[in-house]
């Protein structure tokens, strides 16, 4: 799992990786996957064991409306923080990028709100967090299962997520 | 430490367009998941939906891609050609309420009807009652 390249989404705060090997960078591959229903049906038929697996109690319609109301949300939060500025520190990325297992440099995102009366989000968004209102998207996943470990997909992230750690250290990346 | 230059990424663009139409793309998407779950249950394919209704594989392809702001002519020809309801709009209904009335009163039927956030009641009286301004009642819906 090798950096091709590391793309600007928004000067300063946002950033995205193109993988080697794929056409698009990571947000890109995110966005334009949400944008396209086919992708995201028949990635829950292709994974409808997950989903029926009981992590989740879910049709694929419900999972689906789940998954968009959160893009929505989470599109949202993410693009209006990071018009903020690098310099913004109180309603920055930060608020919605928590640490992925209480390691400093290894985030992930988790919605978290009322309004979805409690269901577990289901959408993630991985990335390095750079400072308070700048993080490089690494990846992203739909979270089927309790533990990343338990999905192949998101095993993958994990893995994308240390790459990007290593390539960040070596070629000190700064913006 | 040197200021790297980085490329753009074309997502910015992407999610400026979502963000624009968001009011329109989670139902149109809602609406889109619905038509694929019954094609998939009828054994249909996209082409063989168009052939019913005349139009473009195209054309049904962007639909069910969720990226169509659909008219309402147009959800009432999918509708047409699936026999299923796609989008509702709710219904003013008139509902049958007792109320309790104090003073002169024992007890009166009325008619609630809603209109927009406001709940409108029409009174069923005995003529030889009547209410006065200053008369207070509780009403059971």
């Amino acid at each position: 799992m090798l950096v091709n390249d590391i793309l600007e989404v928004e000067k300063g705060c946002l950033y995205s990786v193109k993988w080697e090997g794929e056409d698009l960078d990571s947000l890109d591959q995110f966005v334009s996957m949400m944008d396209d229903n086919m992708q995201l049906w028949d990635y829950l038929k292709t994974n409808s064991s997950y989903l029926f697996s009981g992590y989740y109690s879910h049709s694929i319609e419900s999972a689906i409306m789940q998954i968009r109301s959160e893009y929505e949300e989470l599109l949202d939060e993410m693009y209006r923080r990071a018009q903020n500025g690098p310099l913004e520190t109180v309603d920055c990325l930060e608020r919605i990028f928590h640490p992925l297992d209480n390691r400093k440099i290894l985030i992930n995102y988790k919605l978290a709100k009322a309004k979805y009366d409690g269901r577990k989000p289901i959408l993630r968004i991985y990335g390095y967090k750079m400072d308070k209102n700048c993080v490089i998207i690494s990846g992203y996943g739909i979270k089927l299962t309790p533990k990343m470990d338990d999905h192949p997909d998101l095993v993958k992230e994990k893995m994308k997520l240390n790459a990007l750690r290593r390539y960040i250290d070596k070629h000190r990346i700064s913006f | 430490m040197k200021q790297q230059k980085f490329k753009k990424s074309p997502a910015k663009g992407k999610i400026e367009r979502y963000l624009k139409d968001a009011h329109w793309r989670t139902e149109a998407s809602i609406i889109a998941f619905r038509i694929l779950s019954i094609l998939e249950q009828r054994g249909m394919t996209q082409r063989d939906l168009a052939a019913k209704m005349g139009k473009s594989p195209q054309w049904i392809n962007k639909i069910v891609k969720g990226q169509q702001n659909l008219t309402i002519g147009t959800l009432k020809e999918l509708e047409a050609a699936l026999d299923i309801p796609l989008f509702q709009i709710p219904v003013l209904r008139e509902d049958v309420v007792s109320l309790n009335l104090s003073m002169d009163f024992t007890a009166a039927k009325g008619r609630v009807k809603q209109i927009g956030k406001t709940k409108v009641i029409r009174l069923n009286v005995n003529p030889q009652n009547h209410i006065r301004e200053d008369h207070k009642f509780q009403a059971q819906v």
